[in-house]
């Protein structure tokens, strides 16, 4: 039964070539979709917690812009150190951001002050991977490392003089001078004109904050392990007037760029998988119109109906199972190449504004997802099959003895 | 005289008579109340002109078509009423068939052919082999077996099928116009053939024709025309 599937299969030789081709590569287009949409998010988690997010945060109870917190609050040090202690965890740092005007002798710009701990930020943040020039950081407390347009649009240079100007809390106007210590460029806008990193105990200085903090970020040493960590510590975090937040809760727009192209990606697959279920279905019903005669001949030989159902349900599955195994090794190839040499996308481009990003995206085989669709496939075909068969098994076999 | 194999009593055929709904669409009848005895060893012909109901006839004894009218019994038993799956265990337990033409899988060669009601049966491989190299030799095509059909000439396919047709030792074997496709030499040396199994192993067989050289090998006929059996000449 399983030989005479088989060779039926090759009967129409050209025919099931095509519907093996459209199978394999509808998959391989699944495949290289999958492995694009992940990579490209699995980069901007990379880069967005890199960034600024971090993979937790400890923000004051009741702030509304968790990108940066409008309200700050005391430093949670018990919850800190048992945080730090934790072996999951890689590193604790303390932010203060605020608003604040930094000005050159050629001009005046609005920036974000961020308020970092120049040893522990390095371990939780990536800008510091980014410096083209000077330091991240001297230990002089009036350092300040900013991006190249800033410099630029500033006309400074490392070691020149700049002055940072923010609202005290009662409203009154506080400056400090400031030295660049070191000026990066992460190729995002957003970070490399409209921030500026000064040590923390400066910024708190400056906004009349001591001992106060926006959030405190935390790295760990696994990503997955956020909601856990999270959930394990929020009790903590809210003894001493902290939210604990995970990265996805902060950078919602992150998450919602992830949503949306995984709802694309669900879309795009129905859609293929709707092309191929038809192409399938085609192959199967032109040709058993064309073996009705024979059906017949089966049956009057003795062929129970359920057998001729699942000599069909195997010819589908062949179709399937052949179509997917090539289209595995044709996305699995493909992806495989665009991993070694990259492929240069403009999403770097358009992402860029609020996020450093690189424009070479190395793909990365996502077999979990590649094979998930795989078995779907095969699925599909198999589903093709079911009206044909059925249809196949209910002839009046004397009368497909009279067809030819 | 033994009891008959196969029993028709007053069966008729009406075809495209389903029209259960409202109004009578009257439907061709194909056979009227036939009434006829078949006995084991028989080499029986259905001889009559072209739609006279021979295939009707045949198709009826061999279970792949109802009849509208009447019963069919197979060794005292009742054929008639079973399901679709019984019909084809009966049919693979108790039948050959040849048809006219095109009796042959494409796609197998032409012992997978032979072997095929064997593989139905669950026959093991090895036996099957044996029984159905066996069969090719009873119709002189122990060397052909690994041809496939398109490869075989028509007279060739025809013995094939009627390897096929022997290879699990049904009690009938029925042949449609076994040799309408075939010039009349080949034709009466299959029919030389089907008698020599016929004497030979005790097969029985029930065929059609309307060609009298094939006729004349039958040792029974029966004519049908319009449906109705004529006068029987043994
Ligand atoms: N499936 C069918 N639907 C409607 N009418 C049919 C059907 N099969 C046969 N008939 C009719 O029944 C009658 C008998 O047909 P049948 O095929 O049994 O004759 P036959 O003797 O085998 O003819 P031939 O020598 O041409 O094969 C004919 O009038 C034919 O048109
Ligand atoms: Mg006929």
């Amino acid at each position: 039964m399983i030989r005479l599937a088989w060779r039926n299969l090759w009967r129409n030789r050209r025919r099931s070539a095509l519907t093996l081709l459209s199978i394999s590569c509808g998959l391989a287009a699944v495949m290289l979709g999958q492995s694009l949409m992940k990579t490209i998010q699995q980069q901007m988690i990379e880069k967005s917690t890199g960034v600024m997010l971090g993979h937790l945060q400890a923000q004051a109870e009741g702030v509304q812009d968790h990108k940066v917190p409008e309200k700050t609050y005391p430093r949670p040090a018990s919850f800190e150190s048992a945080l730090r202690a934790d072996s999951r965890v890689k590193e604790v740092s303390a932010r203060l951001l605020y608003t604040g005007l930094i000005s050159s002798a050629a001009g005046s710009r609005g920036v974000l002050v961020a308020g970092v701990e120049p040893r522990t930020e390095a371990k939780v943040s990536i800008i510091h991977t980014y410096l083209r020039e000077g330091s991240y950081f001297t230990g002089n407390p009036r350092d300040v490392v900013i991006g190249d347009r800033l410099a630029s649009d500033l006309d400074v240079r490392v070691g020149e003089k700049l002055v940072i100007m923010a609202q005290g809390p009662n409203a009154e106007m506080a400056s400090e001078l400031f030295r660049v210590a070191g000026i990066y460029h992460s190729g995002s806008e957003s970070y490399d004109e409209q921030v500026a990193y000064i040590p923390l105990a400066m910024a708190q200085r400056l906004r009349g904050a001591e001992g106060r903090i926006s959030h405190l970020v935390a790295t760990l040493k696994d990503i997955s392990l956020v909601p856990q960590v999270r959930s394990e510590f929020q009790l903590l975090a809210r003894k001493e007037g902290a939210e604990l937040l995970g990265f996805r809760q902060i950078g919602f727009e992150v998450e919602g760029i992830i949503r949306f192209e995984d709802a694309i990606l669900v879309v795009v697959l129905v859609i293929i998988f709707a092309i191929v279920g038809l192409g399938v279905l085609n192959t199967i019903s032109m040709s058993m119109f064309e073996r009705i005669r024979e059906f017949g001949v089966l049956r009057a030989l003795g062929a129970r109906p359920a057998l001729i159902v699942r000599m069909i349900g195997t010819e589908a599955f062949f179709l399937g199972a052949i179509g997917a195994a090539a289209g595995i090794a044709l996305g699995g190839a493909i992806i495989a190449y665009w991993g070694r040499t990259g492929l240069s996308l403009p999403v770097g481009k358009a992402l860029s504004y609020w996020l450093p990003f690189e424009t070479m995206v190395y793909l990365q085989p996502q077999w979990r997802l590649h094979l998930g669709s795989a078995a779907g496939l095969v699925v599909v075909s198999l589903l093709a099959a079911v009206g044909p068969a059925v249809r196949a098994a209910r002839i009046v076999v004397a009368e497909a003895l009279r067809s030819l | 005289m033994t009891e008959p194999l196969i029993q028709l009593k007053h069966v008729s055929k009406v075809y495209g008579a389903a029209g259960r709904g409202r109004g009578e669409a009257p439907g061709v009848t194909a056979l009227e109340k036939l009434t006829i005895d078949f006995h084991a060893g028989e080499f029986t012909a259905i001889a009559g002109p072209s739609g006279s109901g021979k295939s009707t006839l045949l198709n009826l004894i061999g279970t792949i078509d109802a009849p509208t009218h009447g019963e069919i019994r197979f060794q005292d038993r009742r054929v008639s009423g079973l399901g679709e799956d019984e019909l084809a265990d009966f049919r693979l337990r108790q039948f050959g068939f040849v048809f006219q033409a095109y009796n042959l899988i494409p796609v197998l060669t032409a012992v997978e052919n032979v072997e095929y009601p064997l593989v139905l049966q669950g026959v093991p491989r090895a036996e099957r082999r044996a029984r159905s190299l066996e069969a090719l030799k009873w119709v002189g095509l122990e060397r052909e077996g690994d041809r496939r059909p398109d490869l075989l000439s028509g007279g060739q396919q025809q013995r094939v099928a009627v390897a096929r047709a022997i290879v699990h030792r049904p009690a009938v074997v029925l042949a449609d116009e076994p040799t309408a496709n075939l010039d009349s030499k080949t034709a009466a040396a299959l029919l030389d053939m089907m008698l020599d199994l016929n004497k030979k192993h005790g097969i029985t067989f029930l065929f059609s024709s309307h060609d009298p050289v094939v006729l004349s090998r039958a040792r029974r006929v029966l004519h049908l025309r319009d449906g109705k059996l004529q006068d029987e000449a043994v």
